[in-house]
């Protein structure tokens, strides 16, 4: 006899049901999404449920309640494990994403359905039932529960315990953002608990009753609130929260029309207003210069690549890596896109890259030239020794000129040879043990003529305790020593160069060259030993060079484990000091 | 008449070889210019020079092939190799098995000059 009560339970229920419909069509928009697939298949589970449900209230007879019973179980035993499933993935956990083992999790379910639908034979569902009728209601009622319902009772609590606890834990680690979504899923969870434990504790507020389905209905509802107000399944909070945020580069989770879903604190700072919260925005309008780098990347599901881009008028550069989430059917829904900045590497590579271009260029040149340079001063040297027949007076001191330039021409061509092996690093001492002393001798008298041509005098000083041997690469002593004196008499014009060798302090041998020249400009004084630098660019001198003769020094008194220095005043002259340590490898035959 | 001792200058620069044979003939030796390495073979396997004048950079075979070919056969063990070469270091190998290495540019009178040195130390 139905009456004012059955109708409205019927009501209500009925409207559950088709209000899971209803869900289940508007996610179904959101496929692809974490949490989708579970969350329909407890709608449905809700929604079978709460429509037998009705058709049991509804139907008078004890045989159909019965059966309508049966059909209940369709449903129920959906909901525990599509809520388990719903919580995991929407909070991350993507381990139970596996279709095995959400098959595994199926398999008490589906005994129970089969349990139900055969229970007139075994009685392992419910063992004993009557029909309840009161004045207002009649219910199929359960005396007593078969041994099967209490192992379905444990498995769906088990599950609901579970999901619930998932759901607690993610949204401890949560960003704000993501707060209120949570909030809405825990309050939805919480009435299903609610209404069971009344149910089952007899508390219930229409007896005999239960009110699950309709519990579970509004959980559906807080849900779909949590899809529209809170954007449930577009803002997905997909990160891990603490690897992600902390990760050094741009972490940006975008939706397939480029909207913000997630970012990292590394990606906030990119933002061209950083106080105003991107999600839900295209990223495009939160930071200006993505257009630059959208062409590149449109359309892209993975990628990993290099862009330069300007950035508040810097060059700057980038790698983007570019990882899809999750997909519907072919297309991707979302992407993860991380920004590395790699501007510092990329300008070091480029410097590296120019700086062997110009080491090999020099060698190739260097080496290039050399034949050539044979050939002029080999056929200039012929011609002035009268190999094609005598020379007049003006066509010998032509012939020289050749020569004099070729051989000056010969010595920039070894300073750039020498530059890029110093360069390069393939530069090789050759270590002897070989008397100073001629080797300074040798070098005095190589410059006397010179010196006198110009009225200068040159003076070599050898301190006694200056061994009579030394272990070093001699030639490139002499390189060094020569080069130092050449420059001294270059900036000369009178006066002397003072040539002194003397131990000094810490056991070193001191090569000393001072001279009464031009001097050197204070400001050009930390610029001197810089390769392709000119000492005094005013002097105008008329064998000029490419100005690597100090670089060079610098290079091999280092590469030879010593030191060189200098003080110098603009018209008082210049002196060089170069140290090399006397190592136990000295013969000191004094 | 032609008492002259034979020396080889294996050197692909046309030019280069002609200041060298100029040098060398300065010298009283009797120079015959070698474009190549497979040519230099040849003509090392029927001649026994008293001085061979050897670029390193050839066509065909490598100068530094060439020097181990004269290494290793008795017959030449008198002959003196002068490397030339525009490389300012050389390797162990050449350093030990070269007589004398000159490094390019090499001019008419210093050649000259060390050939000199040479005749004089070879003798009639």
């Amino acid at each position: 006899m139905p009456n004012w009560q059955t109708g409205l339970i019927v009501s209500l229920l009925l409207i559950s049901s088709a209000i899971s419909v209803v869900l289940i069509s508007l996610v179904a928009r959101k496929k692809g999404a974490p949490g989708v697939l579970p969350f329909k298949l407890m709608a449905a589970g809700i929604g079978v449920w709460a429509l037998f449900y009705a058709f049991e209230i509804a139907s008078p007879a004890m045989q159909a309640k019965y059966i309508w019973s049966q059909f209940q179980y369709i449903g129920i035993s959906l909901v525990p494990v599509g809520w388990f499933l719903f919580a995991q993935s929407y909070s991350g956990n993507s381990q139970w994403m596996d279709w095995k083992k959400s098959a595994v999790l199926m398999i008490v379910p589906g005994i129970t359905i089969l349990i139900a639908f055969t229970n007139s034979s075994h009685g392992l569902l419910w063992a004993d039932y009557s029909l309840e009728t009161s004045a207002s209601l009649s219910v199929f009622l359960v005396e007593r529960y078969g041994i099967w319902w209490w192992i379905f009772f444990a498995y769906s609590y088990g599950l609901l315990f579970a999901g619930t606890l998932r759901i607690l834990q993610a949204m401890r680690n949560q960003a704000s953002a993501f707060k209120g979504q949570f909030e809405l899923i825990l309050a939805s969870v919480m009435l299903p608990w609610l209404s069971n434990v009344t149910y089952l504790g007899g508390i219930s507020l229409i007896p005999h009753v239960d009110l699950s389905p309709i519990a579970f209905t509004l959980s559906a509802i807080l849900l779909g609130v949590a899809i529209f107000r809170f954007q449930l399944f577009d803002l997905v909070p997909v990160m891990n929260p603490t690897v992600i945020r902390r990760l050094d580069a741009a972490a940006f989770v975008l939706d397939a029309k480029n909207r913000i879903l997630d970012l990292n604190d590394r990606a906030a700072i990119l933002l061209d207003d950083p106080n105003v919260s991107p999600e839900g925005k295209k990223i495009e309008t939160e930071i200006s210069w993505w257009k630059e780098i959208m062409p590149k990347i449109e359309g892209r599901d993975e990628a990993n690549q290099d862009v330069s881009l300007t950035h508040n008028g810097f060059r700057r550069y980038y790698n983007i890596q570019i990882t899809p989430i999750w997909s519907v059917g072919r297309n991707t829904a979302a992407r993860l896109v991380i920004l590395h900045d790699i501007t510092g590497d990329k300008l070091a590579d480029e410097a590296m890259a120019l700086a062997q271009v110009k080491t090999e260029f020099l060698a190739k040149v260097g080496h290039e030239l050399r034949s050539p340079l044979t050939s002029i001063l080999g056929i200039a040297e012929m011609l002035d020794y009268g190999v094609y027949g005598p020379l007049s007076e003006e066509q010998t001191k032509a012939v020289r000129m050749i020569s004099d330039s070729t051989q000056h021409m010969t010595r920039m061509v070894n300073d750039l040879l020498q530059q890029s092996k110093l360069e390069r690093g393939t530069f090789r001492l050759d270590v002897t043990e070989f008397p100073v002393r001629d080797l300074l001798n040798r070098i005095l008298e190589h410059y006397r003529p010179m010196v006198k041509l110009k009225g200068l005098t040159l003076k070599l000083d050898v301190e006694p305790d200056v061994p009579e041997k030394i272990r070093c690469d001699s030639l490139r002593l002499y390189q060094i020593l020569v080069n130092l004196t050449d420059n001294a008499i270059k900036y000369t014009m009178k006066g002397s160069i003072h040539i002194r060798v003397f131990r000094s302090d810490n056991n070193k041998i001191t090569f000393q060259i001072a001279d009464t020249g031009v001097g050197i400009p204070k400001d050009v004084q930390r610029l001197i030993f810089n390769p392709f630098q000119q000492v005094s660019p005013e002097v105008q001198y008329r064998e000029s060079g490419f100005g690597l003769g100090l670089s060079i020094v610098k290079q091999l008194v280092a590469l030879m484990g010593g030191e060189v220095d200098f003080e110098s005043e603009v018209g008082k002259g210049s002196t060089f000091t170069v140290n090399f340590p006397l190592t136990m490898d000295v013969e000191n035959t004094e | 008449m032609n008492k002259s001792p034979l020396a080889l200058i294996i050197e692909d620069d046309g030019i280069i070889a002609e200041i060298f044979s100029f040098a060398i003939k300065e010298a009283d030796f009797n120079p015959i210019v070698i474009r190549d390495g497979i040519q230099a073979m040849k003509t090392l396997s029927a001649e026994i020079p008293a001085l061979v004048l050897l670029d390193l950079h050839l066509p065909g075979i490598s100068g530094i092939n060439v020097l181990r070919e004269i290494r290793s056969d008795p017959r030449l063990a008198d002959t003196r190799v002068l490397i030339v070469s525009a490389d300012t270091t050389q390797s162990e190998f050449l350093r030990i098995q070269a007589d004398h290495i000159m490094i390019k540019p090499i001019g008419f009178n210093a050649l000259r000059e060390l050939a000199l040195q040479i005749r004089a130390e070879i003798g009639d």
